[in-house]
């Protein structure tokens, strides 16, 4: 029986921080955009949840939550595996279906090109699970007595398709019985590494963990360099046996200092591998001294923070991530200094328009408009700090905390993104419709003295908002206009040539005076029928181009709203090819024919 | 539940423990003595010495201080320890301590003075037995996470006295994914094993599939008619499979929260329910109570209406609960309700409405006596005023005290908002270990000393409470001799000081009979020993005293000492 709030005290850097494996996305029948939905008389998302050969699976936990999922409504599947969630309010809704030892068929990481799908009352959804993968095994030691009670937990490291994830996530721990048998179920299908011993990853100084001083030893009997990969499939069992080795690992200690918003929340401490980015422990400061320390580390580099606070309501506060590196040596007397995270605030414009039919959902358009804030993982200038400045503040990413916030606007069209970490933010939208755009993404600040620039207005929206801690940005302005245009098509490839791998459309404005604004630039890849779409498009004459994308790095594609040399080029090679579309308001392109 | 669920109810204990009143009277192991103490023993199994055994030594709160591994003899010994009260034990999860007085917990308790070295703290184990086998529902398909119990029974099949299983792993009482569990680390006996839960026992949130009723190995919704199952030292029962049912129905609650008086709904109202149950008053009156509270943590909406999912048939009683937010994030009106029953039969149930009040508001200003050291002024800058208010006892239904907590504004002025009428007791309390040694010493509201507690009428907030707190820096240290016998395990002995009345410190009394009461104010007191039977049965002579007395002067930053005498020497006849 559990009070929530006093929970989020201690565990909220956590319910930031974890992967919430047991907990599945949803996907689809229908795109969100293309509204098929019934008009917003109704107040509940219907549907039903079923396995992989279709049956319908009963007494199964549908969670449909707000944006905000502060406030998500928990129903089950009847005997038919239907679930009814009433009564809800205009806006849009995400569903977890979740059941011990299933999984979803996830549409994807948290990667800002993959969106989960957002739902509205009224509408009806099917959801897939099926049958987690298991990894099982024994863990011994040299001389093959049982290891019992040692903590086990699996990283995966590589997708279903092995391709090597950006950031490792951990498994929820198991403990292993008198035999020293463990099972870890409910897997995502991909790639994992198993090890054993260690502090694990919820100690907080509170039992005794004989192995909490332990390296943790992978299977098969190795450190994290040597460990064997084990591939698990939906419904598959992998065995991974470990030779515990039991190897004493380190220290690292300090302690938490700075400001709390509010004083009762105990800060957390997070450390994660610079590598893999797997998260490898977390300490809470619980002693008056707000000191920590985690031990059982071995050798290598690291990342480390501490955060306090924050949930959907709270306020947090997290220090900077430091680089540390154990090389045979306890690491003490850190200090990391809690400070106040940042926020940005403003107004949700809607520019309603007559004479057009195509922007439905008007009375409710704003409550369905998600405003999100994303934090850039990748900076451009990053190439040129140096890397063994351990003070700078992280140049990649914070792997704790999310890296994004969202926010639906109010009654009085306010809206507020809070807890952000530091770094460049980049601002999005889900918008209502497809017959709506964006037309514009400006700060506005009271205080400025005229004459205020024009060039100010597009900056954000094209080099994003740089937040430093304790930064509370007010006078966000997002404007979104009825009446955007939409394209499908499909791309072809002349007789004998084969259409490379990663194709992406293009749309780029082929007004002069618009080659600076982001807003007016779009792209998406292509269906595996080589078809493509693209809505919410603001009116007027583009350059549509068909070209393999660019990569950051071997795990992100580079954005051409983001990136301003790619944008650059992309619009060049566009208007050398004059393949121009005009869009009219609401107009519907279908059928386009693009030549690669 | 899972694994972050489970995580937040394990962090929850602490979180529970930092916010306990108690803590202001905690044995907290001095930090300022040099750490030259330490415990010694011998770790034997049947008789044998046992070596490579794990010994632990945690405080109190379970918070690890030190360990040591016992030796080829069985040996052990733990250095580098403070001064302060331990437990130790030896951490072995497929072995079994042996049973012993539930106030200690399991292994021991001991109290260690500064640069003791305590010895002979031996421990004989037993090797534990297991219990394992498959848990499938009506359609034979595998129940996944169910959580097992297991309950101890003598030859009859009624329970025993001990129920305790000391365990590190709570995964083992819960089903795999293949319905599986395996429970080790048993002592030998006899037990009923089950799966499920009563309908409408808890007030649970979240949990919207309905359980499954409570159903024992194999097959048996009834206790009387489960199977025994007989388990030999270190042996293991195999298939001990239990087929359940089907999940029970659960069905939905829906109403409104309005204002009382003028009746139009209150939007971003936080709600709660539990479990109705009755009691017997002293004046063997049956008293309806509320058991348990649980929210959803989500406000009612625009039109101030609430709802509670998956709720199980029973009798339940809903009600307003603003303190469930905290105070910085409260949105909605400060209110509170009388609770409102309801019943669950076979149906949702609607129209269920709660009428709400403002809350009243209790202000004040705590008055510190006494301190000037500013290390001390500085953790008296982090406590906050808890508030606990009791329904008063013409209530139709008890609540548990549904309060709220105030920080403590520099000028010493505090406000808590959002309470009900009652008996509001006052306490100070913080989320660390900053509130051990500050102890109410009087309040006083218009000139009136009261005993921690003020009454607050309908309708009328309380204001000009004047808390007055001090610091004790004076200890208690004391011993008690017991003669002419053993004490039985199902006794426990506990000392108390008080003064006028007013219990103003406590103490639990180890192993060995020994006690420290820490942070006691300067003053005059009584030390009573009170002698409580835990068991029906007792072995205690007739006519032995169950309380004794006796004066203590506590002056500070002194320890005194005091010493009771427990004669167990049995009476001759009448």
């Amino acid at each position: 029986m559990l009070h929530r709030n006093s929970h989020t005290r201690g565990a909220s850097l956590l319910a930031h921080s974890l992967v919430f494996l047991s907990v599945a996305t949803v996907s689809a029948q229908q795109a969100t955009d293309t509204s098929q939905s019934k008009p917003p008389a109704s107040s509940a998302i219907t549907g039903r949840v079923v396995n992989e050969s279709g049956q319908p699976l009963p007494g199964v936990a549908v969670s449909v939550g707000s944006w905000g999922a502060s406030d998500a409504r928990r129903t089950a599947t009847d005997n038919e595996g239907y679930f009814k969630a009433e009564g809800l309010d205009a806006g849009v809704y995400r569903i977890f279906a979740s059941w011990p030892s299933y999984i979803s068929e996830a549409p994807g990481s948290f990667d800002s090109s993959e969106r989960q799908p957002l739902y509205r009352p009224g509408d009806s959804v099917t959801i897939k699970l099926t049958k987690g993968g298991v990894i099982a095994g024994t863990v011994t030691n040299a001389t093959s007595d049982a290891i019992v009670n040692v903590t086990v937990r699996a990283y995966r490291v590589r997708d279903a398709e092995g391709k090597p994830l950006p950031t490792a996530t951990s498994s929820r721990e198991r403990l292993t019985d008198d035999r020293g048998y463990y099972r870890i179920y409910g897997l995502q299908p991909g790639s994992y590494v198993v090890s054993a011993g260690g502090q694990g990853q919820y100690v907080s100084g509170y039992a005794a963990n004989p192995y909490g001083n332990d390296v943790p030893t992978y299977a098969p009997a190795s450190t994290r360099d040597a460990a064997v990969e084990f591939v698990v499939r939906s419904g598959d069992e992998a065995t991974a046996d470990i030779r515990y080795r039991g190897e004493p690992g380190h220290s690292i200690s300090g302690r938490v200092a700075g400001v709390q918003p509010n004083p009762t929340y105990i800060p957390g401490v997070l450390i994660v591998d610079s590598t893999s980015h797997a998260l490898i422990a977390t300490a809470n400061a619980m002693d008056e001294n707000r000191g920590f320390q985690v031990n059982g580390v071995p050798d290598g580099d690291y990342e480390i923070a501490a955060r306090a606070g924050g949930g959907p309501n709270g306020d947090a506060s997290a220090s900077a991530t430091k680089r540390i590196s154990v090389r045979g040596a306890d690491v003490t007397g850190l200090e990391l200094a809690l400070a106040p995270l940042a926020s940005i605030s403003g107004r949700v414009h809607l520019e309603l328009d007559s004479k057009s039919s195509c922007g439905r959902h008007r009375e409710t358009a704003l409550r369905e408009t998600l405003i999100i804030a994303r934090r850039d993982l990748v900076e451009e200038k990053a190439e040129t700090k140096n890397a063994k400045d351990k003070s700078a503040p992280a140049t990649e990413a914070l792997p704790f905390g999310p890296a994004f916030a969202e926010a639906v606007a109010n009654d009085k069209n306010e809206v507020s993104l809070r807890n952000l970490s530091p770094g460049t933010y980049r601002l999005e939208t889900r918008l209502p419709g497809s017959g709506w755009y964006v037309s514009a993404i400006s700060l506005v600040n009271p205080d400025q003295k005229p004459p205020v620039r024009k060039a100010t207005e597009a900056n954000i929206a094209r080099d994003g908002l740089a937040l430093k801690s304790g930064d509370k940005v007010s006078g966000l302005t997002v404007t979104i206009t009825e009446g955007a245009a939409s394209i499908r098509g499909s791309v072809s490839v002349a007789d004998g040539q084969r259409l490379p791998q990663n194709i992406r459309v293009y749309l780029v404005p082929a007004e002069r005076e618009a080659s600076e604004n982001v807003l007016r630039f779009f792209e998406v890849g292509l269906e595996s029928d080589r078809t493509f779409t693209v809505a919410n498009i603001a009116p007027g004459r583009y350059w549509v181009i068909a070209r393999p994308a660019e990569e950051n790095d071997s795990t992100r594609v580079k954005l051409i709203r983001q990136n301003s040399d790619f944008r650059a080029r992309v619009l060049r090679e566009a208007e050398s090819l004059k393949k121009e579309v005009s869009f009219k308001p609401c107009e519907r392109t279908v059928d386009y024919d693009l030549q690669f | 539940m899972n694994h972050l669920t489970r995580f937040l109810a394990h962090v929850s204990i602490v979180t529970v423990t930092l916010l306990c009143q108690s803590f202001a009277n905690a044995q907290v192991p001095d930090v300022k003595t040099k750490d030259t103490g330490s415990i010694s023993g011998r770790v034997t199994v049947g008789g044998k010495p046992a070596p490579g055994i794990l010994v632990t030594v945690t405080t109190s709160n379970l918070r690890a201080v030190a360990q040591a591994t016992t030796d080829a003899e069985g040996n052990f010994r733990v250095n580098g320890l403070s001064a302060g009260q331990f437990q130790i034990m030896p951490f072995t999860p497929t072995y079994v301590l042996p049973p012993n007085n539930p106030m200690f917990g399991p292994g021991q308790t001991i109290n260690v003075s500064s640069g003791e070295a305590v010895e002979g703290v031996d421990f004989k184990i037993a090797r534990g037995g297991v219990i394992t086998g498959r848990v499938t529902d009506a359609d034979r398909r595998p129940v996944i996470e169910e959580r097992i119990t297991l309950l101890a029974v003598d030859e009859t099949g009624a329970p025993a006295r001990q129920q305790i299983f000391a365990s590190r792993n709570y995964q083992m009482y819960q089903t795999d994914d293949r319905g599986v569990y395996r429970i080790y680390g048993l002592p030998a006996g006899k037990y009923k094993v089950s799966a499920g839960q009563e309908p409408g026992r808890m007030a649970m949130v979240g949990a919207v599939t309905g359980n499954y009723p409570r159903t024992y190995y194999p097959d048996a919704t009834d206790p009387a008619k489960a199977s025994i199952v007989d388990l030999s030292e270190g042996g293991e029962a195999k298939n001990i499979d239990i087929n359940l049912g089907r999940r029970g129905t659960t069905y939905t609650v829906k109403g409104k929260i309005v204002d009382a008086d003028t009746g139009q709904p209150l939007p971003g109202v936080m709600y709660g329910y539990g479990v109705l149950q009755t009691r017997r008053t002293p004046q063997n009156q049956e008293q309806s109570y509320v058991a348990g509270m649980a929210s959803p943590a989500i406000p009612t909406n625009a039109q101030g209406e609430f709802r509670l999912d998956g709720i199980e048939p029973g009798r339940y009683a809903v009600f307003v609960w603003s303190s469930m937010a905290p105070a910085n994030l409260r949105t909605g009106p400060d209110v509170y309700s009388d609770p409102v029953p309801f019943e669950v039969v076979d149906s949702d149930v609607t129209n269920v409405e709660i009428k709400a009040r403002r809350g009243l508001r209790l202000s004040g200003v705590v008055v510190l006596e006494g301190v000037t050291d500013k290390d001390v002024l500085a953790r008296f800058s982090k406590l906050r005023v808890t508030v606990n208010v009791f329904s008063g006892a013409g209530s139709a239904i008890q609540m548990m005290g549904a309060g709220g907590a105030s920080a403590i504004n520099s000028d010493g002025s505090f406000q808590i908002g959002g309470l009900r009428p009652g008996r509001a007791q006052i306490n100070i309390g913080a989320f660390s270990p900053d509130s051990a040694g500050f102890i109410i010493s009087r309040i006083e509201h218009q000139g009136v000393g009261l005993n921690r507690e003020i009454e607050i009428q309908p309708g009328q907030d309380v204001s000009g409470v004047r808390v007055f707190v001090t610091y004790g820096t004076g200890v208690v240290r004391g011993q008690i001799k017991i003669e002419g016998g053993t004490l039985p395990s199902d006794i426990m002995l506990r000392v108390a000081l008080t003064r006028e009345g007013v219990t103003s410190g406590a103490g639990q009394v180890d192993s060995r009979g020994r006690f420290v009461i820490q942070h006691v104010v300067a003053g005059n007191y009584e030390a009573v020993l009170q002698i409580i039977s835990l068991g029906s049965q007792t072995a205690l002579p007739r006519g032995l005293p169950r309380m004794q007395r006796q004066p203590v002067i506590v002056a500070d930053n002194t320890e005194t000492e005091v010493t009771f005498t427990v004669d167990l020497t049995p009476k001759e006849g009448p």
